[in-house]
């Protein structure tokens, strides 16, 4: 059984049993991979903490082709990102990106942009001071990006047309021109956040108007997903956004 | 065999049901069940089936109890003006066996988890609230589990609470008596010198 050795960020965590945990992971060369901590919860095992959702952490595991469930070795802290842990606001937004992260990726699927991606957008989101909404519509857009699911906004997603001013927005494609069926109204404030948002990979930008364009993208990251996203829901109870 | 029989896989599949149990575990309490004497097994399936009948929530502070309202909440003697919230009832249990608070608990049921899409209202949050809203409480202890759900759900509970003018304190984190800082992870030691106390 071959051991390797990784980088990955904890994506979920669920109780396995009175001392075990199902920890699932991004990590770049296996993508999304689910590991049984064996004894994790054990106060002498000291593994609990570096298993907390968000952690960007080193790891080492049992790999076997056969198994849907790999075996953890050891596991040490990179990053807690405590800006982010430590502030109700980004502490709930910060679970759409992983949400979309553990929907995106593939078991056992290298995914090196995936994870990149993620990793930088939780080191900025850690140090962002304006609306998590717009950090988590920005994280949201280049991770859908970075797996290949961007909405389309130089061209109308239901004719195909050339458009500068889109003045809607299809859920199953991006922008839509006046002539095409929309699923909601785009405004140019919306358009030009939403282009400002997609455009910039490195850096959310730091936007103060945004129109309705988190719930634009939610709309189309569960279309696109073909997913009920959780978070959303919880995050609509908490801010009704 | 008689691992094939129905009764006794069914048996076999009920112990599986409960935690920490796995299939050799079971295997060997309903073999154990069924070699003991029938008083054995009339007297567990008795207790189960009492117990199930007779314990409810509390219809103050959430935790299982046997009469309405618990023991705790009924104790004249605790001191109703602080409130200590835990998890799950295993947290009130936990916290009564050390023997110091003398306050009353709320149970929460869980914790916030967005990603698993659970929100304050899946939740005992309004509750509470409603606890404080009715007066007499001046403190209220988070005793949530130190992961990132229990710090988010410790977070929304202050920001809820505060805003009835009630003191919202957090249970204390570090280094477990008894334990070695060499054994202890990196964040639990950061988490124990940023809660440094004075001596």
């Amino acid at each position: 059984m071959p051991q390797e050795r990784t980088e990955a960020i904890v994506l979920r965590g669920v109780d396995f049993s009175e001392t075990s945990r199902v920890v699932t992971f991004l990590s770049p060369h296996r993508g999304r991979m689910a590991c049984l901590a064996a004894g994790a919860k054990r106060a002498k095992a000291g593994m609990a903490a570096s298993l907390d959702t968000f952690n960007r952490v080193e790891l080492v595991y049992y790999w076997k082709d056969s198994r849907t469930m790999q075996k953890l070795g050891e596991v040490a802290l990179i990053d807690g990102y405590p800006g982010i842990k430590n502030d109700l606001a980004k502490a709930v937004y910060g679970a759409l990106p992983l949400e979309l992260a553990y929907k995106i990726a593939h078991e056992n699927e290298p995914s090196p942009p995936l994870y990149a991606t993620m990793v930088t957008g939780l080191e900025s989101f850690a140090k962002w001071s304006a609306g998590p909404d717009v950090h988590a519509t920005w994280q949201g857009l280049q991770l859908l990006s970075a797996a290949g699911f961007a909405p389309a906004l130089d061209h109308c997603a239901r004719c195909g047309r050339k458009v500068d001013t889109p003045t809607g927005f299809a859920f199953d494609g991006g922008a839509t021109c006046s002539n095409c069926p929309t699923d909601r109204r785009l405004t140019p404030t919306g358009f030009a956040a939403l282009l400002a948002l997609s455009g910039s990979r490195e850096f959310c930008p730091p936007l103060e108007q945004t129109g309705d364009i988190f719930e634009l993208f939610c709309g189309f990251a569960a279309r696109q997903l073909d997913s009920d996203l959780r978070s959303v829901r919880v995050i609509r109870q908490i801010y009704g956004q | 065999m008689l691992i094939h029989v129905p009764s006794v896989e069914r048996l076999i599949e009920a112990f599986r049901r409960l935690p920490g149990i796995g299939k050799r575990t079971a295997e060997r309490l309903a073999l154990h069940v069924l070699s003991a004497p029938a008083e054995l097994a009339e007297t567990l399936s008795d207790a189960v089936r009492d117990a199930r009948s007779r314990i409810t929530t509390c219809d103050i502070c959430g935790n299982l109890t046997e009469a309405n309202p618990c023991t705790i909440c009924a104790d004249e003697r605790r001191d109703h003006s602080v409130v200590c919230v835990v998890e799950r009832p295993a947290g009130a249990m936990a916290i009564e066996k050390g023997g110091t608070y003398r306050g009353v608990y709320h149970v929460l049921h869980g914790v916030l988890n967005p990603l698993e899409g659970i929100g304050p209202a899946e939740l005992k949050i309004e509750g509470l609230l409603e606890r404080v809203r009715r007066g007499g409480v001046r403190e209220v202890i988070v005793a949530t589990n130190t992961t990132a759900e229990g710090e988010t759900t410790a977070l929304y509970l202050s920001k809820q609470v505060s805003a009835l003018n009630v003191a919202v304190t957090r249970i204390a984190h570090g280094v477990p008596m008894g334990g070695g800082l060499e054994y202890t992870d990196d964040q639990t030691l950061q988490r124990a010198l940023e809660g440094r106390t004075r001596l």
